[in-house]
Order: C-alpha cells, then sequence, then structure tokens
C-alpha cells in the first residue's frame, strides 16, 4: 500500500471502512480506495441479495435474479466507486437502492426483449426484416451504448439527490419507544437483551418493530421530496 | 401478535446475530395476500440496518461468493486511471496506436484526421490529458471498440470541493489577499487579456471538450 494507513478491514464497522475509503479517494491513493471499497462490499453482499430479492419478486425468475445480484454488485464496484459522492452509510444504502431497482428493470426488460425474439431455429434465413446486417447491429450498438450512458448519469443524479442521511432526520419523527426499538436493532443488541433492558416481551418488542419499520417506510417515501 | 410482525421479528434476530436469512424463504412462509406487506417492511430493514457483525467464518464464505469476486474484479480495474485502462485493453485487443487512432477517426467520420488521433491518444496513454475532459461519446466509442462495456472506460468525474454557500461565497476579507489569492487573480487577468483560442473543432471537442461534449 501506498500510504501508511492500516489496510487490514476491522470487522463490522462498515462506517469507518467508508470514512477510509473517502479519505483514499480524498488522496487520489487508488489502492486504498481499492481495499476500502472491497470491505464495503463484502459487508453490503447480503444487503444487495435482499434487495434484489425483494425487487425482482414476481418479476424476474430464479436464474434472472441471480444475474441481478450479480449485476448490482459488480455496478457497485465498477460505476459506484467513481460516481458515489456521499459521506455516510445512509446515503451509501439509499443509493444501493436506488442502484438494484434500476438493475431488476433492466433485467426484466432484457428477459422480455430475448422472450421476444425467440423464433424457431428454422425461420429467420429468408426474412426482409434481418438484411440489415452488419449495420442493423452497429445501429443496434450506437442505440445501446447511447442509452448505456444515458442510464449512468441518470444513476448519478439519484445518488447526487440522498443528499442528506435518512434516519438523521427521521428517527426523531418517531415515539420514543419505536425509536428505542429501532436504535437498540440498529445498534445490533440481541432481543433477549432489549426485552431486559425495556422490561418488556418479546411479542411487544416484534410488533413495536414493525410498526416502527412502517413509519420509517412512510417517511422514507415522503423523504425525496 | 401477526405473522408479519412475528416473521419480520425473526429475520431482524437472525440478521442481527449475523445468520445471513434469506429474504425469499421467510417471504414463501406467509401468505400470498400478506406477502407485499412483508415485503416492503424487510426492505425498510434492509435501508436502515448496519451491516451485521459476522463471524470469521461466515465472513470468510461471503468473501468467496463468486458474485462478489466477479464484483471485486472489475473493482480493481475500475479505480485504474483510465490511462492506463486505455493501455492495458489496447494492449489486450493487439492493437497499436495508429490502429485504434483509425477505428476512433472513422467512427466519428474523421477519417482525414488519424495523425492528429494518433497524437491525442499518445497524450491520453501518457496521462498528458485531463481524463475528466474526455467526452462520454468518445469514451463510449472506445469501450466498443476495445471490446468492454461502456462502463469499463466511463470518464472519470472530477472531484472538487462542495461550491461554497452564500455565507463563504459573499465573505471578504479585509486585509491584502494571500500571495496565492493575488497571483491567481494575476492568472485571470493576464488570461482575459489574452486573444480568445481558435474555436475547438470536434476532434479536440471529444479529448478536451468534457463529458458532454
Amino acid at each position: 500500500m501506498a500510504t501508511g494507513t492500516d489496510p487490514s478491514p476491522v470487522s463490522g464497522n462498515e462506517g469507518e471502512y467508508l470514512r477510509r475509503f473517502l479519505v483514499a479517494r480524498a488522496a487520489g491513493n487508488a489502492d486504498e480506495m481499492a481495499v476500502w471499497w472491497e470491505a464495503l462490499l463484502t459487508e453490503n453482499v447480503d444487503r444487495v441479495r435482499g434487495m434484489v430479492a425483494i425487487e425482482a419478486r414476481g418479476r424476474l425468475s430464479s436464474d434472472e435474479q441471480q444475474e441481478a445480484v450479480q449485476r448490482a454488485l459488480i455496478k457497485l464496484a465498477r460505476n459506484m466507486v467513481q460516481t458515489f459522492r456521499g459521506s455516510s452509510m445512509g446515503e451509501l444504502v439509499g443509493a444501493m437502492r436506488t442502484l438494484v431497482k434500476g438493475v431488476c428493470i433492466d433485467v426484466q426488460r432484457e428477459a422480455a426483449r430475448v422472450s421476444r425474439r425467440e423464433t424457431p431455429l428454422e425461420a429467420g434465413w429468408d426474412d426482409e426484416d434481418d438484411g440489415g446486417g452488419r449495420h442493423a447491429a452497429a445501429i443496434a450498438g450506437a442505440a445501446q451504448d447511447a442509452q448505456g450512458i444515458a442510464e449512468a448519469q441518470e444513476d448519478d443524479e439519484e445518488v447526487l439527490r440522498l443528499g442528506r442521511d435518512f434516519l438523521d432526520w427521521a428517527t426523531p419523527q418517531l415515539s420514543p419507544r419505536l425509536r428505542s426499538v429501532i436504535e437498540l436493532d440498529r445498534g445490533g443488541v440481541p432481543v433477549e437483551e432489549m426485552m431486559r433492558r425495556m422490561g418488556v416481551s418479546r411479542d411487544v418488542i416484534y410488533a413495536a418493530r414493525s410498526r416502527a419499520l412502517r413509519e420509517l417506510g412512510k417517511l422514507m417515501e415522503a423523504y425525496p421530496s | 401478535m401477526t405473522q408479519i410482525e412475528q416473521l419480520l421479528g425473526e429475520f431482524i434476530d437472525a440478521w442481527k446475530a449475523g445468520e445471513r436469512p434469506d429474504v425469499d424463504a421467510y417471504l414463501q412462509r406467509i401468505p400470498e395476500a400478506e406477502r407485499d406487506a412483508l415485503a416492503e417492511q424487510l426492505m425498510t430493514w434492509l435501508s436502515v440496518a448496519p451491516a451485521p457483525a459476522y463471524d470469521e467464518a461466515t465472513r470468510a464464505s461471503i468473501a468467496a461468493d463468486p458474485a462478489l469476486r466477479a464484483a471485486v474484479a472489475e473493482l480493481a480495474a475500475a479505480t485504474e486511471p483510465l490511462p492506463a485502462r486505455v493501455h492495458a485493453l489496447r494492449e489486450r485487443a493487439g492493437l497499436s496506436i495508429a490502429d485504434l487512432a483509425r477505428a476512433v477517426a472513422e467512427a466519428f467520420g474523421l477519417g482525414a484526421q488519424e495523425a492528429r488521433t494518433t497524437g491525442y491518444l499518445e497524450r491520453l496513454e501518457g496521462g498528458e490529458l485531463d481524463a475528466t475532459r474526455l467526452s462520454r461519446r468518445l469514451c463510449a466509442a472506445l469501450a466498443r471498440i476495445l471490446g468492454v462495456d461502456a462502463d469499463v472506460l466511463s470518464p472519470p468525474q472530477a472531484w472538487s470541493p462542495a461550491a461554497a454557500g452564500p455565507a463563504q461565497a459573499l465573505w471578504r476579507a479585509d486585509g491584502r489577499p494571500t500571495p496565492a489569492v493575488a497571483d491567481a487573480l494575476e492568472a485571470l487577468s493576464q488570461a482575459a487579456m489574452k486573444p480568445a483560442p481558435p474555436p475547438m473543432d470536434e476532434l479536440d471537442r471529444l479529448f478536451l471538450g468534457g463529458p458532454d461534449a
């Protein structure tokens, strides 16, 4: 590594990985940028997989879902390492969610195009529509490039739109009890310890979790505007 | 307690314990009529949850995930400076700079300007050009010619500090400007005195005009 900082990722501290990534990027240190972004990717594989599973529900086959996970991780690695401009995990996770949604839509569109193109093997040789040859392929390639560039720009704009950390804004709007549950959950406190600290049963905690997440979900919808 | 509350509660407990719960499996455990509601709450959790504290064995298993390995391979290429990426991809494609210049000139209908295009590509690979000033059209064409996705050669962004807020922008120093500010003002005034450079042609715009050129 080019600098004297410790490049060994520390377990379970994605905020620290992000901070180190941002420092490396500000210093123009590509080696360290790669180390810390890889650590962030590793921490977030399950999150991406889960988000894809939810977005893909009823829309993508199992294989297409795997394809979407792979594409989302590659876009995270290849594009977002360059385009992410936020400074908090909240912003990064928000950007991941936007990215996952876009990838699932792309995979679904491509699957639909392929299924429309599927024709019997013996068909097509004498079709007039197939006469474009390599020119048609070149035009299609150029159109695809243009679309790719436009989509990358849209991704960037989405990322930039997420200017603040959602939780800083949303959590104070929850009732004290729901806020406690979410904060303990986000702190990784086991449910048994939560029961002890709050003096309530598991059922009460489960019900409060669900209510807190419903309210956060509503606030999330209102947040960008 | 509802089934949604129960399943969501179990999922979050498993997530926090680093057990890598499978979203699909949880959704399959609830009647279809309630699946959307559970999915919504799971998505909200995934949007606000910190990554779990995985144990070493789990972390090793995640690190060996083929999907992650493929992404990490792309990451190594993405963090390499763009000139080095162009150079490596050109060598991989077995093209000389002149070959690449010919293909770029053809792609933009600039057949008569191969020599200038070669010069620009030499400067690009040599790190003499500001890669943030390359046009997206050029990067997309280079990617197509070199046989990679457009993303691989997307132009880097110019990282700059956030724009000054109104209060900072309107702040004025009372004393004399620092030497650096005085130098910058002098350079600006000299630039303002010089005649405008000749307008860029299409080739200049591709290499110097910025991402939107």
